[in-house]
């Protein structure tokens, strides 16, 4: 495998991570959000100082450049993107604006939505008048019950264009299943509109964005695409020129969200939403591979949010149920990732109705930022109780880069916290902790349950600027037993993003019988079921090949959305084989779907005399990367006495103020251990280990936090 | 047998402290008890999901459910969002468990069970919401309940799709089911699953519903374990009862924030299910102190022979929904909050009938109560927190319903997700949200086209957010309701019906001078052409109601009903039309300003109508170029006749009072106009 670089721009920081042979380089570059080349150039420069070599020779050498952004996301909170037009059915203009009514709360905390008094719909990413209804209709057989009249189309684009569109969506009811009114206008936009005033404006069809039923959310993942379409491939092609013109020859390519990466050129804008986060996971499930762990949860810390994601048997096998993008409900197949607003900058308070202690989810982000930032924050955060409780130091914040002002940490949480409660500082600090770590550790409970498993058994992942200060903290609230640290926690997504593989999701939805009510026997169309089949697998043959893979390089996997009949819920199931031959296939077809049903949700809620049904199909299609075996090194058994760097009077709550041992990561060798409490500064982050934890070095040099007696990082996890 | 249970029912506020309670909470850490809350409400959100994931009828998949944890006296301590009075409500059956079969030998509660119930008399609301709920033990010990609710759109009553409009007693209103154990060890009782099913068209339907429900129970359970487990059982004690304490704590000291005042609002109901009649909601709120009292007994009397009433139960369950979402949206949603209002009904009435009448409507007569409840309780806060004195949400129900087989040849009934439609209340500084949800249902899901057509036998001709003139104006509008139309398709013929009120006195009335929101009918045209006219690719296929109505093109005959619309066959091309109403205006039509009532008229959610006739805007119908001027002298034009009309009360009273409807209109009115002032019906069962 060549030399890669990887690329995550964050809200806040820009993260790099650089594979140079065994060499691995990292930088941290704050993004600059009027111009995400300037941070990804940055980002390059400061790894290429690291590796001690020029940017053009860096460049020359180096086979793949990954990248994952945020821009999508920020041209929709921003809605900075193009005046957009929407042709569709006649009678359901109206379709994104009624939003399935609940659009209001899509996209805001629970919490947020219970005083009907002040809900809000989003303002929307196009003007009523920018939509407009053309004659035509099909039906749920896909039969064509009113046909498109060509000059009712002209006349109604004219219209969107004499109104400023800079770029067309064409989301037809039932195109899923038949796309033909939706061609038609494709061509007549192209015919009438040659490409010099098309140019960079995009002709979205939802048939092509998303194959799948549900109108609402399928026009809006179309919106969405088109509306972030052009700032990300303008950014892009910016990125893309100054890598070249720096001396890099090889394509650049996108880490997907739905779990893979592949060249720009292939890459729709709806791919591109989330990757960050998502690249967190695939870390996590390259790793967790590594170590042999078959139950991982990855979490991030970082100012604002707290991110999760859930990786089981060394892969990600879950999915979006409902998926999100800023205000908007999409359609596709997501690498499920959860975010709450919990983090180093969560303000605490007290709730004045119920004398209550609350934190978050409203944050003060990195400006202003906690109290003791100094930069006009007053209000206490969990950064500010972490400095207080003596887990941070002022003087050695971020390796000294960054000097924080204790006092006004006191002041706000005496202020905020401490008074209204009638309790000391200190144990403010400690609460306010606590809690923190207390809601964490509850949504990757509720995530890992609802998904069927038992956390208590999953070894967490730590990343971000404050992962691994908090780690420990929200894994005893999940009642788990196990923590990692890695050198590279702070640009973890990055280092995600270096173990994608080339892959893409093909997916179609088609209502399929299997079995009747209460009928014996069964009653799936199997030639019908193999036909769609082989069609996505002739769409994938065709894309990778555009991609540069041949045929003979790809790995398949199949999986359907089931459901007992009427649900609306499907539960997705990885089929045994993409090609049913007879009554047997489909029996075990229909075992798979019975026993994943009653794992996920309890037996007693499967019901298989309701009859079952196929409604979607996703064909996933990919080619494995190579990646770099992982080396290891010989354990010298040593108590980290010689990174040790003093001590610090720590508030530990009901055990009170101790002397905790403080360590420097850098100088810990592989076998070094020793027991909590403790804490291990690095240049990015804050390791704390709590009074009853252990930490330990492993043969991989990265950091291991236990509960209870020293043992193996492994040890009740792996099953 | 056990039998009913008159007492129980009245049981909604918390029960007194036991001591075991008492005991447990005596070292309650205040951290731990944050902790706690925060997880259950997280395992409620869990289990909400559930419902829906796993739920099989309209009202799991968009959002008619409720989830919650309750004591092991069988109070509501931490519930879902979604709609509270069902969580509310169940407290009741659970109470009657907890005090009937818990030493029962025959029936007896243990570990591993699951209760069913459905019956209106045991705590339910009508025969579609089932519930279902399960005890929690922890070393032989009940510490508390895990309870679910969905609406489950068929229960057999004498016509498909759960509501009957036609009932004359309990007795046609479908399975009446007391709590009744249906898993015991864990395990589903088939046999009692098999009794369930065998009294329903849709028996499919049911059991997803029962299975999905308790899933949810079992994983409330299995969490609450898991904190017993680790807190031990007196903590998960001591916790689940504090935090009722702390709601009712917290909900008195708002209430005594307020001032003492005494705020009477009616609110009138205009069908009885099968025929238009006019039936009036007295309430009487007074706030003294820390509590409010409602009054309800000058309403109407009981409706006999229609299912036009509803328990007093329901009604104080029903309180829940302003409670939750306007008064206190910041505090935990329990029955704690339930200990701030005390009550008042004369038995008889149609808000507290005899025991065998028929209560089909149920949710009409909770609507018209929620109406006068949330418009007494907003003039009640303004002068303290005027921003959450809004005008009422679309307070109906426009619920289309169709039952048959479908185009897939399975046996359906169900109600269709439009009902999610209806546009929220003017607020002191915006309008309403257009087409918002439903007022009952918090986050509910109008659902999606192509969703609905593939399970039901319609294709929509279309399906658009703003019907003109469905919201109630103001200087702050409600929001826009929605105009849908239903076509059979796929098959022969199905059942369509609806089930509403309010289309011809309006079901929601707006605040400090507002608007009502407009009466909606539903409206059949049968034997209609659109197929042909769609094959032909003509220019006036309707795109909206109005069009649908009047078009020149359409064939079929056009029948205007009330929106309490009996089921009835409809062939292949016949279509219904069930319009969703907006929501009700806040404050002076004349402080509206021009620009956003042109704005409103230029997409169809104001006409030019009601711009020029009701806001007095001066304009050019064509360019809707608004003259300022015109507008204004229009505007003091209208202020002036104001001021003439205006007279003193004792004048206004004297011809007011004497003035009434018609006598057919008030026949199941009462005495006119004070109810309270003659005897009551002889209930009948029929």
């Amino acid at each position: 495998m060549g030399n890669t670089i990887d690329i995550d721009v964050g809200g806040t920081f820009t993260d790099c991570y650089m594979r140079r042979g065994s060499q691995v380089i990292t930088a941290k570059v704050p993004t600059t959000h009027y111009d995400l080349s300037v941070c990804f150039r940055q980002a390059i420069e400061t790894g290429a100082e690291r590796s001690g070599v020029d940017v053009a020779a860096l460049l020359s050498d180096t086979e793949l450049i990954r990248y994952s952004t945020t821009i999508g996301i920020n041209s929709l909170i921003e809605r900075t993107g193009p005046a957009l037009g929407l042709i569709t059915t006649r009678g359901f203009e109206d379709t994104v604006f009624i939003g399935r009514s609940r659009q209001w709360a899509d996209g805001i905390p629970i919490e947020e939505t219970r005083d009907l008094s002040r809900i809000q719909k989003p303002v929307p990413l196009l003007d009523k008048s920018m939509v407009v209804g053309v004659r035509e209709r099909v039906d749920c057989f896909g039969n064509v019950l009113m046909p498109l009249d060509a000059d009712d189309v002209r006349e109604q684009v004219q219209a969107l264009v004499d109104r400023g569109a800079r770029g067309f969506v064409v989301s037809l009811l039932w195109s899923f299943l038949n796309p033909q009114h939706e061609l038609e206008i494709l061509d007549i936009i192209r015919s009438e509109y040659p490409d010099t005033y098309l140019g960079n404006v995009p002709v979205v069809c939802s048939h092509q964005i998303s194959p799948r039923g549900g109108e609402y959310t399928r026009t809006m993942t179309s919106i969405v695409d088109a509306y972030t379409h052009q700032q990300i491939s303008s950014q892009l092609w910016t990125i893309g020129e100054m890598v070249r013109d720096a001396g890099y020859t090889k394509p650049l390519a996108l880490v997907h969200n739905n779990g893979g990466s592949k060249k720009v050129a292939r890459t729709r804008a709806i791919d591109t939403h989330g990757a960050g986060p998502v690249a967190g996971v695939l870390g996590s499930a390259y790793l967790a591979r590594q170590y042999g762990l078959d139950r991982v949860v990855f979490t991030d810390v970082g100012g604002t949010s707290f991110d999760l994601g859930v990786v089981t048997d060394g892969s990600v096998s879950s999915y979006e149920f409902r998926p999100v993008l800023d205000r908007w409900r999409v359609q596709g197949s997501f690498v499920e990732t959860r975010s709450i607003g919990a983090g180093g900058g969560s303000i605490a308070s007290v709730d004045s109705s119920l004398g209550r202690l609350k934190v978050g989810p409203a944050s003060a982000g990195s400006m202003p930022g906690p109290a003791c930032y100094g930069l006009g924050g007053e209000r206490a955060t969990v950064t500010d109780a972490d400095l207080v409780l003596g887990l941070l130091d002022a003087d050695n914040y971020l390796g000294g880069r960054m000097q924080l002002d204790i006092e006004a940490a006191r002041d706000a949480i005496e202020a905020d916290v401490a008074e209204p409660l009638g309790i000391s500082v200190e144990e403010a600090a400690w609460q306010i902790r606590r809690l923190v770590d207390a809601t964490m550790g509850q949504e990757i409970f509720k995530e890992l349950a609802l998904k069927g498993h038992d956390p208590r058994t999953f070894t967490i992942f730590a990343a971000g600027g404050a992962g691994a200060t908090h780690a420990a903290g929200y894994a005893e609230a999940v009642g788990a037993t196990s923590v990692m640290t890695f050198p590279f926690s702070s640009v973890f997504c990055a280092f995600g993003a270096s173990t994608t593989d080339v892959l893409h999701i093909y997916e179609r939805s088609r209502h399929l019988t299997v079995t009747q009510f209460m009928q014996p026997g069964f009653a799936l169309d199997t030639e019908t079921f193999n036909a769609i089949v082989a069609q996505l697998l002739d769409d994938a043959k065709q894309d990778f090949e555009l991609e540069g893979y041949a045929a003979d390089r790809l790995h398949y996997s199949l999986e359907l959305d089931m459901r007992y009949k009427t649900q609306l819920n499907q539960t997705r199931v990885t089929v045994p084989k993409a090609f049913l031959e007879g009554d047997d296939d489909v029996r075990e077809l229909c075992d798979v779907f019975n026993e994943a049903y009653a794992r996920q949700y309890s037996p007693e809620a499967a019901f298989p005399q309701a009859g079952i049904d196929i409604e979607e199909f996703h064909l996933k299609v990919w080619v494995p990367a190579d990646h770099e075996p992982a080396v290891t090194q010989e354990l010298v058994p040593g108590d980290g006495g010689a990174a040790k760097t003093g001590e610090r009077h720590v508030y530990w709550g009901p055990a009170g103020t101790v002397a905790t041992g403080v360590y420097d990561r850098l100088r810990l060798v592989p076998g070094d251990a020793f027991a909590g409490p403790a804490i291990v500064e690095s240049d990015d982050t804050t390791t704390v280990v709590p009074i009853g934890w252990h930490y330990r070095i492993d043969e991989y040099g990265n950091g291991v936090i236990e509960r209870g007696l020293h043992g193996d990082a492994r040890k009740g996890t792996e099953r | 047998m056990s039998g009913r249970d008159l007492e129980v029912i009245t049981r909604l506020k918390p029960e007194a402290w036991t001591e075991r309670e008492q005991q447990a909470a005596v070292d309650l850490d205040r951290l731990e008890l944050s902790i706690f809350s925060h997880k259950l409400e997280t395992t409620t959100v869990e289990c909400q999901e559930l419902l829906a994931r796993l739920g099989a009828s309209t009202g799991a998949r968009w959002g008619d459910s409720g989830f919650a944890f309750y004591t092991a006296q069988g109070d509501i301590s931490v519930c879902s969002t979604g709609i509270y009075f069902h969580a509310f409500l169940q407290q009741i059956p659970i109470k009657y468990t907890v005090k009937h079969w818990t030493n029962d030998l025959t029936v007896g509660v243990e570990e591993g069970d699951a209760f069913f119930s459905n019956d209106p008399l045991y705590g339910g609301v009508h025969a579609p919401d089932m519930t279902l709920f399960v005890p929690v033990f922890v070393d032989g010990e009940l510490i508390a309940w895990t309870g679910a609710v969905i609406h489950t759109g068929e229960c057999g009553a004498n016509v498909p799709g759960g509501v009957t409009l036609q009932a004359r007693s309990r007795y046609e209103e479908g399975l009446h089911i007391p709590p009744v154990k249906v898993a015991s060890k864990y395990r589903m009782r088939e046999d009692v699953l098999n009794l369930l099913a065998n009294g329903v068209r849709d028996p499919r339907l049911l059991m997803l519903d029962i299975k999905a429900r308790l899933a949810a129970c079992r994983r409330g359970e299995e969490r609450l374990k898991e904190v017993a487990a680790e807190r031990g059982a007196d903590f998960v004690v001591g916790a689940l009862r504090t935090l009722i304490q702390d709601a009712t704590d917290a909900a008195r000291d708002r209430i005594a924030s307020l001032p003492d005042a005494t705020v009477r609002q009616v609110a009138f109901m205009d069908t009885v299910g099968t025929e238009d009649a006019l039936i009036k909601l007295d309430l009487v709120l007074t706030k003294t102190g820390d509590t409010i009292h409602c009054d309800l007994s000058n309403s109407s009397p009981e409706v006999v022979g229609h299912p036009a009433n509803s328990f007093a139960h329901t009604i104080i369950g029903k309180s829940a929904n302003f409670l939750c979402s306007y008064l206190f949206p910041d505090l935990p949603i329990n029955s704690g909050l339930s200990e701030v209002c005390d009550w008042t009904f004369r038995q008889g009435t149609f808000v507290s009938p005899s025991p065998d009448a028929p209560i089909s409507l149920a949710p009409n007569v909770m609507a018209t109560f929620n109406l006068a409840f949330s418009m007494a309780c907003a003039k009640l806060i303004y002068s303290q927190i005027p921003e959450r004195a809004v005008a009422p949400w679309f307070n109906g129900f426009n619920m289309p319903v169709y039952g048959g087989l479908n185009q897939w040849g399975e046996p359906v009934g169900d109600i269709f997700s439009e009902i999610n439609g209806g546009g929220s209340g003017g607020r002191p500084t915006s309008d309403g949200v257009n087409v918002a949800g439903s007022y009952f249902a918090t986050l509910s899901d109008s659902g999606e086209v192509e969703i609905i057509e593939n399970g039901a036998p319609v294709l929509y001709p279309f399906r658009s957010q703003f019907l003109a003139d469905s919201c109630g104006h103001g200087k702050h509008r409600g929001g826009a309701g929605m105009d849908t139309a239903y076509m059979v398709h796929g098959v022969p013929w199905v059942l369509l019906g609806a089930f509403g009120f309010g289309s011809k006195h309006p079901v929601s009335l707006g605040l400090f001078g507002g608007y009502a929101s407009a009466s909606i009918p539903a409206v059949r045209r049968s034997n209609t052409n659109l197929l042909e006219l769609m094959a032909s690719g003509s220019a006036s296929v309707p795109t909206n109601a109005e069009e649908l109505i009047r078009g020149d093109d359409v064939t079929g005959t056009v029948s205007f009903q009330s929106v309490s619309a009996p089921m009835q066959p409809s062939a292949e091309g016949d279509v219904l039309m069930v319009a969703t109403g907006g929501g009700t205006g806040y404050g002076d039509v004349l402080e509206r300003e021009p620009a956003p009532i042109m704005e409103d008229v230029r997409w169809g959610i104001t006409s030019q109508w009601a711009a020029a006739e009701l806001y007095h805007v001066a304009f050019d119908p064509e360019t809707l170029e608004v003259d300022e001027a015109g507008t204004q002298a229009a505007r003091e034009a209208v202020r002036r006749r104001r001021l003439e009309r205006g007279r003193p009360l004792a004048e206004f009273e004297a011809d007011w009072n004497e003035r009434r409807p018609d006598p057919w209109v008030t026949r199941h009115y009462g005495a006119w106009p004070n109810p309270a002032e003659a005897e009551l019906p002889a209930p009948a069962m029929l």
